[in-house]
């Protein structure tokens, strides 16, 4: 997954993401991804936190990113399974970065892409990445009418399986 | 992150001044790492994307999306063509990373089209455009400064060893070689589209015309072979028969829309006809030019990446089929 979230820092120059996982018994460090090579700022840093099943509370998070935000950090992302999760995650991540954080919803139907939410436009853009999708079948149909309804109705929380958070660092307080 | 460096980019990016709003949705369309990832660039509340970005998921892949950028340029330059191009804006490397931004082409794809309302009289017109569309194409003469030559003709280098891997008999191997002779003597004057099936047109259902091409990664220039007539044929059938039987696979449709004889064998048949007709060439190279398009489609993943996908071995079943049942074909 994260190679799909990792576009949306394009622009920023990074030379690894330390990607941590949140579970019952605390959050650690699932894995490093290294990033761009030569050129870049090699000590620079995504920070990715994925929060999964558990109920990230803003305290926790806040947490977390006071342990974990330097100077290095390029920008943060946190993944959460529950769109009612957006913002603690948001407020926790408000007190350190100024600025937009972005929130996108992760579609598993379409390959993992991001739909981005919170924005003008929503409905339209989820209207348009449904109609991308090229299984016709009956059952498939069916799904895709229920969708649209889903989108109509301002409920679409419901077809993502995941949500992601991000921001960069620039401006951050100090 | 990547809205912000439009905004603070756009100007250079694309020529405009920056929109009051943008928003970004990146997507993938397949999850090979040698494909791309897209992002769709939605401008000021817009219903579709104004603009596209395609990014190189890895090195590997980067001389794709350089090769699409150029043909891009190439056929914008053809006053008949430009209208069904997508107007290439900018091509860059940012960390490693190959980028283009390209403008949005609104509509929807002709294979959707398809499978939603049949062969129905708009569809069907929209079907024959395509082919005109694609005469226009493979016959152009832009400028061609950067992109890939003769195409999958280098890909032909590892044919028989794929051919020997899939079982082919020796004899089918030399009626093979055969096909390609036919057109290794020919001039190389055909500009080809490389991935021309249904989904990479797209139509406006309203005026129920095309409104152009995507996807041109596989473009080249100078081929001898018009294979992309073939690509468009078979997928064709894919499109079609897939309406009745969606569980179909691309082997079960291709052998019903060129061996099972029906009322579809006219239509393609009265397709191909029309091609080579305004192409200059004579039917009888059909059954040729269809083995040698699958042959190249057989190791195209192969060439372009140096490791097989699943088209590739799809194709190679199409291309054996298709010479251990040659009185069976029906388009003619």
């Amino acid at each position: 997954m994260f190679d799909n979230i990792k576009i949306l820092f394009f622009g920023l120059e990074w030379g690894r993401a330390d990607i941590y996982g949140m579970g019952e018994d605390g959050i650690r460090l699932l894995k490093q991804i290294s990033g761009a090579d030569a050129g870049t700022d090699a000590s620079a840093r995504i920070l990715g936190l994925e929060a999964g099943c558990g109920s990230p509370s803003k305290d926790r998070l806040v947490d977390f990113f006071m342990k974990n935000i330097d100077e290095k950090v390029a920008a943060v992302y946190v993944t959460v399974d529950n769109e009612r999760q957006i913002g603690a995650v948001k407020d926790a991540i408000g007190q350190f970065l100024p600025g937009e954080a972005e929130v996108y919803g992760i579609d598993p139907d379409y390959f993992f892409s991001l739909v981005p939410l919170e924005c003008t436009g929503r409905k339209a853009i989820e209207k348009y990445i449904l109609g991308l999708k090229m299984d016709f079948s009956a059952r498939a149909r069916v799904k895709q009418a229920v969708k649209n309804l889903l989108i109509d109705m301002n409920i679409s929380g419901r077809l993502y399986e995941k949500f992601v958070i991000a921001a960069d660092c620039k401006g951050r307080r100090g | 992150m990547l809205r912000d460096f439009f905004l603070s980019n756009w100007k250079e990016l694309t020529g405009d001044k920056p929109p009051e709003d943008l928003r970004i949705a990146p997507i993938s369309s397949c999850a090979a790492d040698y494909g791309n990832i897209i992002v769709m660039i939605f401008i000021n509340g817009s219903a579709s994307p104004g603009y596209v970005m395609k990014v190189s998921r890895t090195p590997l892949a980067a001389f794709k999306l350089e090769n699409e950028f150029s043909s891009l340029k190439a056929l914008s330059a053809d006053r008949g063509l430009s209208p069904y191009i997508p107007t290439p804006y900018h091509l860059g490397v940012r960390s490693a990373n190959t980028f283009f931004i390209q403008g949005g082409l609104p509509g929807t794809n002709l294979f959707r089209l398809i499978r939603k309302n049949g062969l129905d009289k708009p569809t069907r017109a929209l079907i024959d455009e395509s082919i005109d569309l694609l005469l226009m194409i493979n016959k152009t003469r832009a400028p061609v400064a950067g992109m890939e030559k003769n195409g999958l003709e280098d890909a032909f280098a590892s044919l028989e060893k794929e051919l020997l891997n899939a079982g082919a008999a020796p004899d089918e191997i030399e009626e093979i070689g055969s096909s390609r002779a036919v057109f290794a003597g020919m001039d190389g004057r055909f500009f080809l589209h490389g991935d021309y099936w249904q989904t990479n047109i797209m139509a406006d259902e309203r005026t129920g015309r095309i409104r152009g091409v995507i996807d041109w990664e596989f473009s080249s220039a100078s081929a001898r072979a018009p294979t992309d007539i073939i690509h468009f044929l078979t997928n064709l059938a894919y499109s079609i028969y897939g309406r009745t039987k969606p569980d179909a696979t691309v082997l079960e449709s291709y052998r019903w829309g060129f061996f099972e004889k029906g009322a579809h064998n006219v239509i393609f048949s009265s397709l191909m006809k029309r091609y080579f007709s305004a192409a200059g060439l004579d039917t009888g190279l059909f059954r040729p030019l269809l083995e040698i398009s699958l042959a190249g489609m057989s190791v195209r993943e192969l060439w372009a990446y140096g490791r097989h996908a699943k088209m590739d071995g799809i194709c190679m079943e199409m291309l054996l089929h298709t010479i251990r049942n040659r009185e069976a074909l029906c388009v003619i």
